[in-house]
């Protein structure tokens, strides 16, 4: 009896080995991905957080499919944590903008729209397009009182890109990949 | 297991490897394929699983389990048939994507979009500048201007106006808005029954506040509308809105909107086609990864069902190898391998029935051996104590079997006669008697024979009683031949002879002591009385001493047979040799050529001391008689060891004659005229009677005789007797 519970054993640890290392491979996958693609500064002076984002990501790309007539969509997630020495980051908040310009050929004008707000604008600019969707311009992200004075936090940016429809499918939650565009850092005065 | 086989699932794991590294996503790719990352899983897995066991076979000391090298042999060879066809179909559906692609994404098809997209616009754009061009004309006309600085006194001809520019353009309606985005005025084609007030643009705003002209597209239900703003300007300020809307053409509209739906979604596949080609990859990658997964599986499970009966026999048959037989393997298929297991279960079970058996017929084997040789002890111990010499000669003659005391009794060379070699060849020469004697029995019709044999061994002469007896194959022995015993009866003979004679020179001295005594009287008679009576005295003193003389010869000849015959058994005791060295110098002081030499005074011999006496003293008479002339001596002296004490008489004479050698100590023997023959036949019998022994040890220069006597009384009688009680 004390054979097969020390067999059994051996085996579960095993494949927790085996499950460790499986891990250990996506987590390096994950980290080589969490590069710094963007820019994010803080402004800790007013009462509430804001901050400026601006993502360089395949600009050339976006500039391309808004002119070839493809609908897209940037989806941010912004992830405020307290940051810890010795454990993971504890979760302050998050906020989640949704922005997308739907180009029409036909009258060569992009709609601008904010899903988050509702206002819907049209532009003839390419440009003022492309800073729509790849840039927030003091945006207020949490409010100051949640935080503590003296504390070192994080701002995760995590980026979602869709080009045409947004579907919403239950599986889109789970196959939609983000990508972690910016991490900054502030400690309140 | 052989190296390759070890290093087999390490190789395909580095080769995985390689395949991850090559399908690994570029950091800069915005498009994260997640079946991408599935096949990279699935990979990973994959990799990491051959190598955990390559690495578990490289480390893999023991030997394997019995079946895992056919399974793992049956694995990766279904996963490897179909990994090759598998492989071959990725490469080929990759290359008709690859060609596909570039049919599909065609220049000419571009160009086309392009233009149709184009036209669209221009429709479009022809249709917006039209209205534009009216509606600045419009905004410009003095009746125009006038009514709306007159307003609202002047509201009906404004009316009137809007609704005359309305009819002439076709379009769906005519707005007025004041510098306040306040609508003051409105027409449609419908009648203003069904009017709904719209809010005021913030395209609009721009044209009130930069008066420019400007137009925006109003996407409606069933239809699109192309809104066109133009400031009224009077006294260049800007007092006022004309809004117009014109339903676009639907059949137009329509086109164009397809036009531009295609070219978008023709466009995002040419902007995609490496997405898509990666995506089909991928895709066709995952479905062969997890067809791999699946029919390892199977394979793995099958080959696990296929083998495990395999590993079972292999594993029975290394156990039937290390000789336990109690062996069955369970039957669960009803296929060859179950008729194999069970063809195995009924072998093992033969085999055990057969080892019983073996062991069964071991153990009595054993026993019978065992009694075989208790016997064959039994009887090697009698013939080896046995006095008597035994051979045993097969049917052709061939020895089987020799005893000791026959090899001593005939002197044989061991290494000659050894079983298997022929008596006949053995047995020429000196045994020529035992050989006919062999012959005879051989050749008879008895079973027996029993002679009397003389034979010469090493020039001594010995007289045998052989007794032989036929062997017929008859029993259990199965054996046929000849036995031969041979004994030394020298010995009796001997005193057989002795004891003759003994009664022979009794009687002789009985009837001839007896008128001896009153013939020598009578001559002693004569010569006293008729001496003086005769003339011639020396023929008479000649003839008497003569008779006397003989007489007296006679009388001591006769003297001799009685002590021969009736020797008496000697009284034996402890004795100092001293004794008998002091009392022969004493004795021969006389003679100068004896010479006795001196010896330790506590060397003492257990024997009788006139008999011993009476032949030292006949040996030393013997000496002086061979060197009377001449100056030679006469040697007497002493050795002895742990056992026996050695007297040694030695004299410088002529010798003894080697024809002389054999008989001389033989009663009667002798080479005097005046000798008896029974000194040293005597002396030999005495010594033999004491336990010792009279031997001849060099018959000349010097001759040297060696009265050997037990030191002490000796214990091989009471050991004889009691090897005969026994």
């Amino acid at each position: 009896m004390f054979f097969r519970q020390k067999k059994i054993c051996a085996k579960a640890c095993g494949w927790l080995c085996k499950l460790g290392l499986f891990g250990m491979f996506f987590l390096y996958a994950s980290y080589g991905y969490s590069e710094e693609l963007a820019d994010v500064r803080v402004d800790t002076t007013q009462s509430v957080i804001y901050c400026d984002i601006s993502s360089e990501i395949g600009v050339e790309k976006l500039k391309l499919a808004l002119k070839e007539g493809s609908l897209m969509t940037y989806s941010w997630e912004i992830i405020i944590e307290e940051n810890r020495d010795y454990w993971l980051n504890k979760s302050i908040g998050s906020v989640q903008l949704s922005r997308q310009v739907v180009p029409d050929l036909v009258s060569r004008q992009w709609l601008l729209k904010d899903s988050t707000s509702g206002i819907t604008n049209a532009t003839l600019s390419t440009h003022k397009a492309i800073s729509f969707l790849a840039s927030l311009k003091n945006f207020p992200i949490i409010d100051k009182s949640l935080l503590q004075s003296g504390v070192s936090y994080t701002i995760k940016v995590r980026l979602y890109i869709e080009e045409g429809e947004v579907s919403d499918h239950w599986w889109d939650a789970v196959t939609k990949l983000g990508k972690t565009v910016a991490i900054g850092s502030f400690t309140l005065p | 297991m052989s190296l390759w086989l070890r290093v087999l699932p390490l190789l395909l794991s580095a080769a995985l490897w390689s395949v991850i590294v090559w399908l690994w996503p570029s950091h800069t790719t915005p498009d994260l394929q997640v079946v991408a990352w599935v096949n990279i899983s699935l990979l990973f897995l994959l990799s990491m699983v051959l190598f955990l066991y390559g690495i578990r076979l490289f480390l893999q000391k023991k030997e394997p389990r019995p079946g895992s090298r056919l399974r793992a042999k049956l694995v990766i060879g279904a996963v490897g048939m179909l990994l090759i066809p598998a492989g071959t179909l990725q490469i080929a559906a990759n290359q008709m994507v690859e060609k596909g692609m570039d049919v599909w994404f065609d220049v000419r098809v571009d160009t086309l979009l392009d233009r149709a997209l184009s036209l669209a616009q221009g429709f479009y754009g022809r249709i917006d500048q039209d209205m534009r061009h009216n509606l600045v004309e419009y905004a410009n006309d003095d009746g125009l201007l006038s009514d709306v600085a007159n307003f609202p006194a002047s509201y009906r001809s404004l009316n009137s106006r809007m609704v005359e520019i309305l009819q002439h353009e076709g379009w769906q309606s005519i707005q007025l808005y004041d510098r306040n985005e306040r609508l003051v005025a409105a027409v449609q084609s419908e009648g203003l029954s069904d009017f709904k007030p719209e809010p005021f643009s913030e395209q609009a705003s721009v044209t009130l506040t930069m008066g420019r002209i400007s137009s925006e597209l109003l996407n409606l239900e069933n239809e699109e509308m192309l809104a066109v703003y133009a400031p009224i300007i009077i006294q260049q300020r800007i007092v006022a809105l004309l809004k117009v809307k014109a339903t676009l053409p639907t059949g137009l509209i329509q086109h164009a909107r397809a036009v531009e739906s295609d070219y978008r979604t023709y466009k995002e596949l040419e902007r995609h086609r490496q997405s898509i080609r990666d995506i089909f990859t991928h895709a066709m990658l995952f479905i062969t990864l997890i067809i791999v997964l699946v029919v390892g599986l199977v394979a793995v499970i099958f080959s696990r069902r296929l083998t495990s009966p395999v590993g079972q026999l292999a594993h029975a048959l290394k156990r039937i190898t290390d000789g336990d037989l109690d062996v069955s393997i369970p039957n669960a298929s009803d296929d060859e391998l179950g008729d194999l297991v069970h063809s195995f279960n009924r072998m093992a079970l033969h085999m055990k029935q057969n080892v019983e058996a073996i062991e069964k017929a071991q153990v009595d084997l054993s026993d019978a051996l065992t009694s075989s040789r208790q016997r064959q002890y039994v009887l090697e111990t009698l013939l080896a104590n046995l006095q008597s010499g035994v051979l045993l000669l097969n049917e052709h003659g061939e020895i089987r079997l020799i005893n000791q005391s026959l090899r001593e009794l005939l002197v044989l060379q061991p290494s000659d006669w050894v079983s298997g070699r022929n008596f006949s060849d053995l047995s020429r020469g000196k045994l020529h008697l035992v050989h006919e004697f062999y012959d005879e029995l051989s050749h008879q019709e008895n079973e027996t024979l029993q002679r009397e044999l003389e034979v010469v061994i090493q020039g001594e002469k010995r007289h045998l009683l052989a007794r032989g007896a036929r062997l017929n194959a008859s029993g259990l022995s199965g054996f046929s031949g000849y036995l031969l015993l041979l004994d030394d009866v020298s010995q009796l003979a001997e005193a057989q002879r002795h004891r003759a004679w003994s009664e022979v020179a009794q009687r002789l001295a009985h009837e001839i002591k007896n008128p001896l005594t009153p013939i020598k009287l009578a001559a002693e008679r004569l010569q006293r009385r008729f001496r003086e009576q005769v003339d011639n005295h020396d023929v008479f003193d000649s003839c008497t001493h003569a008779i006397i003389a003989q007489v007296e010869r006679l009388q001591r000849l006769l003297a001799d047979f009685s002590t021969l015959a009736r020797l008496p058994k000697p009284h034996c005791k402890q004795v100092e040799c001293a004794t008998f060295v002091q009392e022969l110098r004493d004795l021969y002081s006389a003679y100068s050529r004896v010479r006795v030499a001196d010896m330790p005074s506590d060397l003492s011999c257990y024997c009788d001391a006139d008999q011993v006496r009476q032949i030292l003293i006949n040996l030393v008479e013997n000496a002086l008689a061979a060197t009377e002339d001449g100056q030679k001596h006469v040697r007497l002296y002493l050795t002895s060891d742990d056992e026996m004490v050695y007297f040694h008489v030695e004299d410088d004479g002529d010798g003894i004659p080697e024809s002389v050698r054999p008989h001389m100590f033989e009663a009667y023997y002798s080479t005097k005229s005046t000798g008896s023959g029974l000194g040293l036949s005597i002396a030999k019998r005495i010594a033999d009677e004491h336990g010792g022994d009279l031997v001849l040890v060099s018959s000349e220069n010097p001759t040297h005789f060696c009265l050997a006597l037990p030191v002490q009384e000796p214990e091989v009688k009471s050991t004889e007797q009691g090897l005969e009680n026994a």
